[in-house]
């Protein structure tokens, strides 16, 4: 992600992301994936760029620029799920705590991520290489058993979308 | 460098703003917990200095926004901003 130019300090960038991660729990191997999960990226000073998260909204990463930032925050929403593959003792539990973990919304930040979208929409705030899509865009998550004889190679590769919302 | 604070101050400042709140110390992190909420990404400080240790305000100002903590209760604790 690279921004344009140098943005005003305050400026935020309302995203939408979609992660895919492979995991390991206490007797299951699974394939967690994130789509539309909402984020806020702010530049909140010189170098600083903070990402909050509004789904999951318990969680927040930072960087010098925005990328990364989000680089950061990638990283953070995966260790948070082997956090809770590590404290779940079968399948069902860690379905049901990333369910929680992912709509337990940021409420405060939801409420300046929506404030965020009408300076996008006007095309005053936008990311070098970045798409913008519309901000209601369906939001889920699915945690699905991952068959071993089914696990490739492309297992070790994130997938890894972030987008602009609007 | 972004803006940090004590770790003991955001504990003050949660024993007065979010009464009741748990806090459970993970492998690479703090859990904050209340109302049956999660707040998963509090640090625990850098290697070698955990006693009191300073962490970025911005984790910070994610949690207080997480749990709607009024900022007249939380600024006399920390300086987030």
């Amino acid at each position: 992600m690279t921004d344009n130019a140098p943005a005003a300090i305050g400026t935020q960038y309302p995203l939408l992301f979609t992660y895919r991660d492979t995991l390991f729990g206490n007797g299951f191997v699974v394939e967690v994936q994130a789509v539309n999960g909402r984020a806020l990226c702010v530049r909140e000073a010189e170098d600083e760029y903070w990402v909050y998260g509004i789904n999951p909204g318990g969680m927040a990463a930072h960087g010098v620029d925005a990328a990364g930032a989000h680089g950061a925050f990638r990283k953070a929403f995966t260790d948070i799920l082997v956090d809770l593959a590590h404290e779940s003792s079968n399948f069902d539990e860690f379905q049901a705590a990333v369910q929680t973990f992912f709509d337990d919304t940021n409420k405060g930040y939801e409420a300046d991520w929506k404030q965020a979208l009408p300076a996008v929409q006007r095309g005053e705030v936008s990311l070098e290489g970045i798409e913008t899509v519309p901000a209601n865009s369906p939001r889920s998550i699915a945690v699905t058993v991952k068959q071993v004889e089914l696990v490739t190679p492309q297992d070790n590769s994130a997938n890894v979308q972030y987008l602009l919302a609007a | 460098m972004p803006r940090v604070v004590r770790l003991n101050d955001v504990w003050l400042m949660l024993d007065a703003c979010l009464p009741g709140y748990e806090r459970i110390k993970k492998p690479h992190r703090w859990n904050v917990k209340h109302g049956g909420r999660v707040y998963h990404e509090v640090p625990l400080g850098e290697h070698g200095k955990r006693t009191n240790p300073e962490i970025e305000a911005g984790h910070v100002r994610g949690l207080v926004k997480f749990f709607q903590i009024d900022v007249a209760c939380y600024s006399k604790f920390v300086n987030l901003h």
